[in-house]
Parts: C-alpha cells; sequence; structure tokens
C-alpha cells in the first residue's frame, strides 16, 4: 500500500482526517471577554488603576478632612478678640 | 474576508496590535481563534478540553508579547508558532505527570494502529488508519505534516513556525512523509 500512496493522497488523506474543527460558542465568548478584559486593565492610565486609584481617593479625601479641620481652627482663632 | 486580514488594513492592523489595541485584539481574536483551534485539536488527539486550554495559553502569551511583533512574518504564523510551543509544552508535562495517559489522551507512541473493526466501510477504515497513524507518529513530524498539507503552509512558513531552516524542515517533512507510509502500510505492527 506504501508505494502507491502519492503526496497528493497524503493530502487528501489528511485533510480528511483533519477537518475543521470550532471551539464551543461559550469558550469563545468566554475567552474573548478574558482578553479584552486583560488588554483594558492593562491599556487603563497607571493612576486609574483599581491598585493605585483607592490609596490617591484616601489621600485626597483625608487631606480634605484635614484642611476643613484647619480652615475651621484658623477661623475661630481669628475671630476670637 | 473570511480567515485572514486584508493587505490594506494589514499595516495598520499590526500597529495597533502592538499599541494592544482592545480593537485589533478583538480583530486579531475573532480572525484567528478558529483555525488556530482546529490546528491544536488536531494535534492533542481531539480533545476539546485540551484543546481550548491551549488555545486560551496561546492567545494570553500572544497579548503579552503583541508589543515585540514586528510584523516581519504574518499575524497567522506568529500565533501557529506560539501555539506550537504551547502544544510542545503540553506533551512535555504530559509526559511529566503522566496522568493523561490513562484518562484524557493517549501518548501518540502507544497508540496501536492494529485495532480497527472489521465492519468499517473501506474510506472510513481507510480515514481511520490515517488518523491513527498520524497521532503514532512523534509530535514534530505530526506538526510538519498538519502545517504542510491541512494547513497548506510553505517550507519558509513551517521553519519559521518551528524555528528550523527551511532545508531542514525538507528533511523534516521527508521524514515523515515515510514514517506515515510505513505506518500505512503496516498497520498491524504499529
Amino acid at each position: 500500500m506504501a508505494d502507491f500512496i502519492t503526496e497528493g493522497e497524503i493530502k487528501e488523506l489528511l485533510k480528511s482526517v483533519c477537518p475543521p474543527a470550532a471551539p464551543s460558542p461559550e469558550f469563545k465568548d468566554q475567552l474573548l471577554q478574558d482578553l479584552t478584559h486583560r488588554v483594558g486593565s492593562a491599556t487603563r492610565p497607571r493612576w486609574s488603576q483599581p491598585r493605585l486609584l483607592v490609596p490617591i481617593a484616601a489621600t485626597l479625601i483625608s487631606a480634605a478632612i484635614g484642611y476643613g479641620i484647619w480652615l475651621g481652627q484658623a477661623v475661630q482663632t481669628t475671630l476670637v478678640p | 474576508m473570511a480567515g485572514s486580514i486584508s493587505k490594506t488594513d494589514y499595516t495598520q492592523f499590526v500597529k495597533d496590535l502592538r499599541r494592544r489595541d482592545p480593537s485589533a485584539v478583538t480583530e486579531l481574536y475573532n480572525t484567528y481563534a478558529d483555525r488556530i483551534y482546529s490546528l491544536v485539536f488536531h494535534q492533542v488527539d481531539r480533545n476539546h478540553e485540551v484543546a481550548q486550554d491551549i488555545v486560551q495559553e496561546t492567545f494570553v502569551a500572544a497579548l503579552k508579547s503583541a508589543t515585540k511583533f514586528r510584523g516581519r512574518s504574518k499575524v497567522y504564523t506568529w500565533l501557529c508558532s506560539i501555539a506550537n510551543n504551547k502544544v510542545s509544552d503540553f506533551y512535555r508535562r504530559q509526559k511529566r505527570q503522566a496522568k493523561y495517559q490513562t484518562s484524557k489522551t493517549l501518548e501518540p507512541d502507544q497508540i496501536s494502529i492494529g485495532a480497527l473493526s472489521p465492519e468499517s466501510v473501506e474510506s472510513t477504515e481507510r480515514q481511520e488508519m490515517a488518523k491513527q497513524a498520524l497521532l503514532s507518529l512523534p509530535l514534530h513530524y505530526r506538526q510538519a505534516l498538519i502545517f504542510k498539507y491541512v494547513e497548506e503552509m510553505s517550507v519558509l512558513e513551517i521553519g519559521k513556525i518551528m524555528g528550523r531552516s527551511p532545508k531542514s524542515i525538507e528533511g523534516l517533512l521527508a521524514r515523515a512523509r515515510r514514517e506515515l507510509r510505513a505506518k500505512l502500510a503496516m498497520p498491524s505492527e504499529g
């Protein structure tokens, strides 16, 4: 049999043995979501990434509160005769 | 155009891909996911779970290395080379763990070619024989044959994917064909 198998026949045989296969639509959707999520989080500016955003916001809020307290005390001091 | 990106858009596409632009990543995925899946699926004994894992690893790795992609080879060739490495990694891991041998996938070298049903229709039997013969080949032979005859790639492209010179690929293909012919000629000897 081997002597009769030409290159063309090998091609034909392999094509019939390896027909196109497709992944399940669920898998495709899930992987696409995963990839776009990875790209989204990587392309977002560094300061806006959740890991950095939380401490930045906390610092700003504490600074605002501190300034408010200081301002209140300063006003009180200036009002005292 | 199904399965590829038009030439006019290609340069821009590569630029966008290197910037990891989300729309380019989506286009990359939508254009090549099925082809890569199909390629991997036939290399891992038609195991859907394993094929899905490898496709996932391939696209994640492609994303990570997208910034380094220079566009010297076709995007599909680049993806194939990543997938090819992932398939080789899978078989290396499998050899180490040896857990898939009994449960999910058979080690290609251990598949018996002789176990064919006598009632099979001739063409189906021939196909089954070819399938088993292909699976029983060493991985690099199988990969080279699939790239050449199923994907219809040039020797140059296969060389890029497998990290070998075109001359070496020609030799590899010749040996792979010889072994495939021998397996098909002597099915019961394996």
